[in-house]
């Protein structure tokens, strides 16, 4: 039997289009009060578009959104949009201080209270005069939900919340979520997690290539259904198989320590045609592992051979130039030109091959871009499109030709599919095992433990920068992980 | 025609292009001299130095950067191009070698500074511009530098079967800064740093390296500039340049290139230099004070960028 809270906001026949190409089709969907409704589908498929649409910001090109009660709707966006230079407190009031007709002073000790009250609810232990560049990732995305909270907003809005989380912050995400519904607000979210989802989430909506394809409560549709609505058939397995065939030693490190601290002591190898995972908390120092090896950080100590000579990186040209390649795990920072378009991306580490006595060959690298755009699938609405406005798995995809370009030996991956879907997840998978078909070797930075899990031959753990086990094959489970994880 | 329209409209110069042509129109219904031919070199004659100069800074604020030291660096290669080119003692090849080297040594020293100090590219040019300015007065000791060959005056003032030299030189360097922006190596690293400068240096670009070399261009560019203006006035002034950055850094961003970096082109700078050039020129014709010319120039480097950013926002 269904149960429904009050109707705050209703789609009716909602379209959306750009540029006469359309992102949203004929969209009918209902939002309730007390309701967690989960939105999911491929990257492209409209699920930002239609969050940015009940927000306003977006206008429907048909159709209407009706607000029941009030248009109080808040939304944290994908990327979080906090000042920050202002202290947390001031972020939470930013544009809804308290009337200007007091006291200065009198104003800043309501905004406090009202600020501390709040933290005690959501349980939050940040202090309120603290600066919020100084916050993680996470804490910003809480300050980002309480602001929305302080507002009384009736329906919050909420755009991959859980991507940059770790597993402590997610339960706390989890408690406010929980707080949120019991005080009878609506809550609508993107993620591509299916554990969220199923942890929070009371309704799933599935969207595809502008589509609604379906709206169940969670306990009618199973995993499996979920995966083929979004993708449209059935993916015969979401982890690909492979046969390990493990060569000769490729790269290894010992006695490797950060001059700055963040890691010490790091001690492995990697063979061709092996996979080797590294986990661990966000922040103990795994990226930071990655980015002394591909050559952008160089204040490290300690010793790496390279086919078994000593070498040592002065940058990532110098990395890239002996054979080790890296995806970061920041794409936006650290992977694409926003304004270049794809063939301009994709060729940006390997330019010396498509030039001549410092001439461009644009045909040659439009040619080649042809070709990897074939390969990776790479969708595009139309040509010359900028990579900023492509999809976060397009453009993933896009890093990851441009990454491979160099025919590197080694490949370090940084969390690969990190905000990508389902999908494009899977396309990535099927890279990973031509990569090590063809013997390369590959060092997985990756938060999503079952696919460290299913992928790694071996898996480093590291706990607050220090190596704490190196655990092979047949012993990797989560809990073995997460223990050693955590000590 | 219809194709014409078309190519104004995609391009990213649409706004540019109609408030020249208006300009242009409005000129010539003013005044008759406007609309001709010598007119029209004449123009291109006066904007040559702004031309260069601006073509040279181009690199710099795609790359994310910014040069107000070219005004200096052009008196610095000034005087010491007059130095060279005495009509005793002078030699026109030495002299012109001379007067390049230095530009591109001051501007890739501005690069050197910018890159290991991290002192943003601002301060940097904002200190190096006081202090090229002082090195001018220092080498030609105060006084302007003249009685030079006559084989050096020629390159301000001769021509080659009637096309001055300036408008040669303004095509060629045109030309070279459009190649080595949009089709050499060098020019794909520029934009791609001046749109991700993080993402370019994990990519293997050896970000500093190509910065002091953008720099380095910026300077060569003020110093062929220098040797132009040099040779066109006959002396070599240390007060040269005075303020010749912020013009050419205008038609720059009339030109609509992003002052954030990363976007930007040589076309759009030309047709900024060139409209600056248009109104200056359409302005004395109609006899407008020198003082009006300022206001109204400065109102319309604002107007530009202004309908720049409401055409190009309503064809999205």
């Amino acid at each position: 039997m269904e149960r429904h809270g009050r109707k705050l906001v209703s789609l009716k026949d909602v379209s959306v289009a750009y540029h006469s190409i359309t992102v949203l089709q004929q969209i009918v969907l209902d939002f309730y009060a007390g309701e967690v409704h989960a939105i999911l589908g491929e990257n492209g498929a409209g699920k930002s578009t239609l969050l940015k649409t009940i927000f306003g910001i977006t206008s429907p090109s048909q159709g209407e959104v009706i607000f029941y009660e009030s248009r109080n709707v808040a939304m944290v966006h994908q990327e979080l949009m906090l000042v920050p230079e202002l202290t947390v407190e001031e972020n939470i009031f930013l544009g809804q201080e308290f009337s200007f007709s007091k006291l200065p002073w009198k104003r800043k000790k309501e905004m406090r209270e009202k600020c501390i009250s709040l933290f005690q609810e959501f349980e939050c232990e940040i202090h309120p005069n603290e600066l919020v560049k100084n916050l993680s990732i996470a804490n910003q995305q809480f300050i980002e939900i309480i602001r929305a909270v302080s507002k009384n907003a009736q329906l919050i809005l909420m755009d991959e919340p859980t991507s940059s989380l770790s597993e402590k912050e997610l339960i706390l995400f989890t408690k406010i979520i929980d707080k949120l519904k019991n005080q009878d607000v609506g809550i609508v979210f993107i993620s591509h997690k299916m554990q969220e989802i199923y942890q929070l989430a009371d309704k799933i909506s599935i969207l595809r290539d502008g589509k609604l394809i379906s709206t169940n409560l969670l306990q009618e549709i199973t995993q499996k259904e979920l995966l083929s609505q979004m993708v449209g058939r059935d993916i015969p397995q979401f982890f690909p198989t492979r046969k390990s065939q493990i060569a000769e030693e490729i790269l290894s490190i010992n006695q490797f320590s950060s001059r700055s601290n963040k890691f010490q002591n790091i001690h492995f190898n990697v063979h061709k045609g092996e996979i080797v995972g590294i986990a661990g908390l966000v922040g103990a120092g795994r990226s930071e592992i990655g980015m002394a090896i591909a050559g952008i950080d160089t204040h490290v100590a300690g010793e790496m051979f390279l086919k078994g000579v000593q070498v040592e990186l002065k940058s990532p040209k110098d990395a890239i130039e002996k054979g080790i390649a890296f995806l970061g795990e920041d794409r936006k920072q650290s992977g694409f030109i926003p304004d270049f378009k794809i063939s301009e991306n994709i060729s940006l580490s390997s330019l010396s091959k498509f030039q001549r006595f410092g001439f461009l060959q644009k045909q040659k690298e439009e040619q080649n871009a042809e070709t990897e755009i074939k390969k990776y699938a790479i969708k595009q609405l139309f040509k010359k499109q900028a990579v900023v406005n492509l999809s976060g798995g397009n453009q993933q995809k896009v890093v990851l030709s441009k990454v491979l370009q160099t025919n590197p030996d080694v490949i370090i991956l940084d969390e690969p599919t990190r905000g990508i879907d389902v999908h494009a997840k899977h396309e990535i998978y099927l890279i990973m095992n031509e990569l090590i078909a063809a013997g390369k070797a590959i060092i997985l930075i990756s938060s999503d433990l079952p696919e460290l899990i299913h992928l790694s031959d071996r898996v480093i753990v590291i706990s607050k920068g220090k190596q704490t086990a190196t655990l092979q094959k047949e012993q990797l489970n989560p809990e073995e992980i997460i223990h050693f994880a955590m000590q | 025609m219809k194709k014409i329209i078309s190519f104004i409209q995609e391009s990213q110069y649409g706004g540019i292009f109609f408030a020249l042509f208006f300009t242009c129109i409005f000129f010539s219904f003013q005044s008759e001299q406007f609309p001709t031919w010598t007119n029209f070199v004449l123009i291109l004659n006066q904007i040559s130095v702004n031309a260069i100069l601006a073509f040279g800074v181009t690199f710099v604020i795609i790359a994310g950067g910014i040069d107000l030291s070219l005004g200096s660096i052009l008196a610095v290669s000034g005087v010491v191009a007059a130095l060279f080119a005495k009509e005793d003692s002078g030699s026109v090849g030495l002299s012109i070698l001379l007067a390049l080297f230095v530009g591109t040594l001051m501007g890739l020293i501005n690069g050197l500074i910018t890159v290991f100090s991290k002192v943003p590219p601002f301060i940097v040019t904002l200190g190096s511009m006081t202090i090229g300015r002082g090195l001018a007065l220092l080498i030609s000791d105060g006084k302007p530098v003249s009685g030079l060959l006559e084989s050096f005056n020629s390159i301000g003032n001769g021509d080659l079967f009637g096309i001055p030299y300036s408008i040669i030189l303004l095509i060629l360097t045109f030309l070279i800064s459009t190649f080595l922006l949009d089709h050499s190596i060098l020019g794909r690293y520029i934009k791609a740093i001046g749109g991700n400068e993080m993402a370019a240096f994990v990519s293997g670009i050896s970000v500093n390296k190509i910065k002091c070399m953008v720099y380095g261009l910026s300077g060569l560019f003020a110093a062929i500039g220098a040797v132009l203006l040099t040779a066109r006035i006959n002396t070599g002034q240390p007060n040269a340049g005075l303020g010749f950055e912020l013009d050419a850094i205008a038609a720059v961003i009339i030109g609509g290139t992003s002052t954030k970096g990363g976007k930007g082109s040589m076309l759009g700078t030309f047709i900024g230099v060139f409209f600056i050039g248009i109104i200056n020129n359409g302005l004395d014709l109609l006899n407008v004070s020198a003082y009006w010319q300022q206001v109204v120039m400065g109102g319309i480097i604002i107007l530009a960028v202004l309908f720049d950013r409401l055409y190009s926002h309503s064809s999205k």
